[in-house]
């Protein structure tokens, strides 16, 4: 009579059978997820620099008056940045926008105030803001983003 | 016992776990991509939006440049005379610099952008000082009633 | 004897699982993973359509405030921007080529966008200033993902700008 049932040879085979069919279903779900986070990480940082963008373009545009925009070099900082002056109730008020330490970040500052950059609020994650005064003509900025995309930007002043 | 015992369909059990976990990851891929779509797409009319009023603006201040340039005016007060006439809705104020006018342009969407030149005494051309956009106040969606509160007893 | 025979091969078959079971799941799990991949293709394309538009706005921005500003910058257009006389002529086109990557090309034949814009004065001229009416348009060449659309208008702006008819300063 022949016997029946499994031999060690088999249940081997069955075995590397398994483990390879896990080991496929592992690496789709693996691979899709890598998709899935390298999607998510492009969507950010696209929306960082749109953030960034759009920001920018409103505080110039909400602050387009004559001799009331200016770039200037700030204490503690690498790179220039934007110094919006206002005159309430007789006293100077600056907000200056600025990028450090990889966030494009905005502070207000009284005249008797001295500019500090810690004192200022995050608004976008970038990598570099390179901001360029062309007299009487406007600004011209650039915004890199995290993952090295550059955009450039230019806004006019008000025609003489 | 017998069912825990059981080993058949485990298989399948992985099948459905895995299914699961892919299509998950995909549609939060598709959800966040739209979104973000969208958001491009807000930020486009906006844009779009912002620069037909500044367009409004350019074409305000030609016609202005275009008053002084045909028009037969001795003074400057017949110039404000004629802004006035023309259009109700500008403001106009005489200071040291000269005729103030200030003009408010709305689109429909309630942006707004302000005018705000200065002709000077000498009538030469109307020097733009400012020329800003003012904020959208925020609105509640949803506003809040206030009423006066009953006194009991 | 063959009943402890029968009942261990009953045992076992209670044990592990078949292989037509495996097989099964191996193909069911295929046809969801193609599917699954198309999905992740969309969301892909969905991106990209999006860093279009944002591209076309920030381009468009440039060349909108620099032409308010009067000057003709290098980048993004080259000084092929400059433009020499800006009265009496009727409508000035111009185009600027991108590929793929939204990086400025010479010639149409590789540019994947295209941008266009008209700059026509059709009124008169005051002071030495001029009233332009200004449009921007931004087409891409080929289509999108599972889309038949050719040449898609992917931005317009209209605006108008109140610019001297003298050449521009240009920058160097």
């Amino acid at each position: 009579m022949k016997r029946r049932g499994s031999s060690s040879t088999e249940f081997i085979l069955t075995m590397l059978l398994l483990i390879l069919f896990s080991l496929a279903t592992i690496s789709l779900v693996v691979s899709a997820s890598g998709a899935y986070r390298g999607s998510e990480e492009t969507i950010e940082d696209e929306s960082q620099i749109r953030v960034a963008q759009s920001y920018l373009y409103t505080k110039f545009r909400q602050n387009m008056e004559v001799n009331r925009i200016s770039v200037e070099s700030l204490p503690g900082v690498e790179e220039k940045g934007i110094v919006i002056t206002d005159t309430v109730l007789g006293e100077d008020i600056k907000t200056i926008i600025f990028h450090h330490e990889g966030y494009l970040r905005e502070g207000v500052f009284l005249s008797n105030t001295e500019f500090n950059p810690t004192s200022s609020y995050p608004i976008a994650s970038l990598e570099k803001l390179n901001i360029n005064m062309i007299e009487n003509k406007g600004i011209d900025f650039e915004t890199i983003s995290v993952e090295g995309k550059s955009f450039k930007g230019f806004i006019a002043f008000i025609p003489k | 016992m017998t069912k825990l015992k059981n080993r058949k369909g485990s298989t399948s059990i992985l099948i459905i776990l895995a299914f699961l976990m892919l299509i998950i990851f995909s549609v939060l891929a598709i959800s966040s991509a739209s979104a973000d779509y969208r958001l491009a797409q807000r930020n486009a009319n906006w844009t779009r939006d912002y620069y037909h009023l500044e367009g409004l603006v350019a074409e305000y201040r030609y016609q202005l440049d275009l008053l002084l340039y045909n028009e037969n005016v001795i003074n400057i007060d017949q110039i404000a005379d004629i802004i006035r006439e023309r259009d109700p809705e500008v403001f106009i104020e005489f200071t040291m610099e000269g005729m103030n006018l200030i003009r408010i342009f709305e689109s429909d969407g309630g942006r707004r952008i302000l005018l705000r030149t200065v002709l000077d005494y000498q009538m030469e051309s109307f020097k733009v000082i400012s020329l800003r956009e003012i904020p959208i106040e925020f609105q509640y969606k949803y506003e809040i009633q206030f009423e006066d509160v009953e006194v009991r007893g | 004897m063959i009943i402890s025979n029968l009942l261990r091969i009953k045992n076992n078959r209670k044990k592990g699982f078949s292989l037509v079971e495996l097989i099964i799941s191996v193909g069911t799990l295929s046809v969801a993973g193609a599917f699954i991949l198309l999905f992740f293709a969309y969301s892909k394309d969905i991106n990209t359509r999006s860093f279009d538009l944002d591209n076309s706005v920030y381009y468009s921005n440039y060349i909108i405030e620099s032409i308010k500003a009067e000057i003709w910058d290098d980048e993004p257009t080259d000084n092929s921007l400059k433009i020499e006389s800006l009265s009496q002529q009727d409508g000035i086109v111009k185009e600027i080529y991108f590929n793929k990557d939204w990086e400025i090309i010479e010639t149409q034949e590789d540019a994947e966008y295209i941008m266009e814009f008209y700059l026509d004065n059709k009124d008169e001229i005051a002071m030495g200033k001029g009233l332009y009416d200004l449009r921007i348009t931004v087409t891409k060449k080929n289509p999108y993902f599972r889309s038949m659309t050719v040449n898609r208008t992917l931005y317009t702006v209209e605006t108008k700008v109140f610019i001297s008819t003298e050449e521009g300063d240009s920058l160097d």
